[in-house]
């Protein structure tokens, strides 16, 4: 298309207005928008399911809703959270973000994107109406273990299809991440220039790729043994249930770090501009988040120490497991080597940056401590396993997600946030975060198990500490909704490059940018490597 | 085609681009096959 057809569909736009350009959009930051208001709803969605589990735990003995009620809200809780919230979150950013980051016009296949948006809606539709069912929602947990899952009622075959669905929008968005990378760089753009948020999405997508199809193959063999007479996990016709846990966790593990290499990613973006350093270590943090894909795929079994397995292969995945402390210890380090004797300032996204290197190291250690076989034996299925997971997931991927857009938000809107209410906003949520999941770690070590809606009065006064902190973090969310809001509808004029120190080819665009991003590529002179 | 994106890629390169979609799409589905198939 020649310059002035693009100035024409630039100015009086082609494209549908109203509800049918969101339906029909082909656009990478249209579609961006739609996949981070989806994934805002089902946050608070899922987050809803949270405040439900923390009100009834607040006290032992059961108050507000029945057993089953309970487990379905565990269940959905997690679903909705990880593919509903955290990844079409990360698929939101790369969406908006990586054809700028990379000088592309657009993803490599924009009519795909448009599908593996639109799948969504679909998806969670079906899994979200199980509530509504008789017999109700899943309540076997996210895991879907045989036997117990194919107790589920009606909402059983809704349940996995809703999976199957969220994971042909996951592998279609994968397919056009790497297609996009690999195919639309601009000239001078080459592989070890990349922005690291960039790279961290390409590993995830080769995750995803490979994890996901094993996921769908285990719930399509968990179908056909409800309703197709087979036996792939009835020990009674021949099958193994256990067989079902290696699959998923071969799925599962991947999945973790499909949920926070793209937080490392952010990380390192964010870190360096506030920081006004280049990052230290770039080639490094790429070799580490290569080293720790591979290695993802060989630890699953250590979901499992405690079904049982020859004592070569709890220490192989003992092993393993705690190898992967070594990549990301080098992340770890990077980022304080970048911030060490810089000139920092303390925005709100650099706020939420720094509480993730905190925080999600405790996450990681508290995951070390799991990955011991003999000590993971006491704190299987306790709360320190929630503790853990919740420390790398909210104080890991969704404080990332949380610094990303407030790092991202004047670049999209043209208008910058306010930070005062952004500074309220992280202040409250790293409190009480705090306070919602740092006692869960005592009580899983005195004993208390995970899942479970009623417990020991031993346990009561962590449990009500924790129910408050939990309550308090979820009403400061509404905080975010209101920043963003109003960043949407005005305030000051956002420059184009909008932090002092930010580097890179999306900052040298417009704030907001135009609707096509680089009609013409780049100047190969403006593009600079290993910065973030 | 009433939104068109700029067309600033080559024809080469969204072969390319297609190519590589292709690939992928097939190693996934080879991935789905052998997690159900290698159980039967």
């Amino acid at each position: 298309m020649s310059e002035a057809a693009i100035h024409h569909d630039e100015h009086h736009g082609h494209h549908p207005s109203g509800m049918m350009r969101w339906l029909t959009t082909t656009n990478h930051k249209d579609i961006g928008t739609l996949y981070l208001l989806f994934s805002l709803v089902m946050f608070f969605i899922g987050g809803a399911m949270a405040m439900i589990i923390r009100l009834e735990l607040f006290q032992p003995g059961l108050q507000f809703v029945d057993p089953q009620f309970f487990n379905s809200m565990t269940t959905m809780h997690a679903l909705v959270m990880i593919f509903g919230a955290v990844m079409p979150a990360w698929t939101g950013f790369a969406n908006w973000m990586i054809p700028m980051m990379i000088g592309a016009p657009d993803m490599a296949l924009p009519r795909l994107n448009n599908w593996s948006f639109w799948i969504l809606p679909f998806a969670f539709t079906l899994l979200l109406s199980t509530v509504f069912m008789p017999g109700g929602a899943p309540a076997g947990g996210w895991t879907m273990y045989p036997p117990l899952v194919l107790q589920t009622g009606m909402a059983f075959p809704f349940l996995i299809f809703a999976v199957h669905f969220m994971g042909a929008s996951s592998i279609a968005g994968a397919i056009n991440i790497i297609a996009t990378v690999f195919n639309m760089r601009a000239p001078g753009m080459t592989l070890m220039k990349l922005p690291l948020f960039v790279w961290t999405w390409i590993i995830t997508a080769f995750l995803l790729i490979a994890s996901i199809p094993v996921l769908a193959g285990a719930v399509t063999m968990l179908l056909t043994d409800k309703f197709f007479g087979t036996a792939f996990f009835s020990a009674a016709g021949g099958g193994d249930p256990v067989m079902f846990q290696h699959i998923f966790w071969f799925f599962g593990h991947p999945e973790v770090y499909i949920l926070i290499l793209p937080a490392f990613g952010i990380v390192s973006a964010i870190v360096p501009t506030f920081a006004r350093k280049p990052l230290f270590g770039y080639s490094s943090m790429v070799y580490a988040s290569a080293a720790i894909a591979f290695l993802s795929f060989i630890v699953w079994a250590h979901h499992m120490f405690t079904v049982g397995m020859p004592l070569a292969g709890e220490l192989f995945f003992m092993y393993t497991t705690v190898l992967i402390a070594v990549p990301t210890g080098v992340k770890v380090f990077n980022w304080v080597a970048t911030m060490w004797q810089s000139s920092m300032t303390f925005e709100t996204p650099m706020l939420f940056a720094i509480a993730f290197i905190v925080l999600f190291t405790i996450g990681g250690f508290s995951g070390l401590m799991l990955g011991v076989t003999p000590v993971d034996f006491q704190y299987h299925d306790t709360y320190f396993v929630v503790a853990h997971f919740h420390y790398v997931l909210v104080t890991g991927a969704i404080f990332a997600l949380m610094a990303g857009a407030y790092f991202w938000l004047p670049k999209w809107t043209g208008h910058m946030y306010d930070e005062k209410l952004g500074q309220l906003h992280f202040w409250l949520s790293t409190i009480s975060v705090n306070v919602l999941f740092f006692p869960q770690h005592f009580l899983g070590l005195a004993g208390m198990p995970r899942r479970i809606p009623d417990y020991a009065v031993q346990f009561t006064d962590f449990n009500m500490v924790s129910s408050l902190g939990g309550f308090v973090f979820g009403l400061s969310q509404i905080l975010f909704v209101v920043v963003v809001v109003k960043c949407i509808k005005g305030g000051a004029k956002a420059t184009d490059q909008v932090w002092e120190g930010a580097h890179g080819l999306e900052w040298t665009l417009p704030s907001p940018p135009p609707y096509h991003s680089f009609n013409t590529p780049p100047d190969p002179a403006t593009i600079e490597g290993g910065m973030r | 085609m009433r939104e068109s994106n700029p067309k600033t890629r080559e024809p080469a390169q969204r072969r390319a681009a297609a190519r590589t979609a292709l690939v992928l799409a097939a190693v996934a589905i080879a991935i789905y096959a052998w997690a159900f198939l290698s159980r039967i």
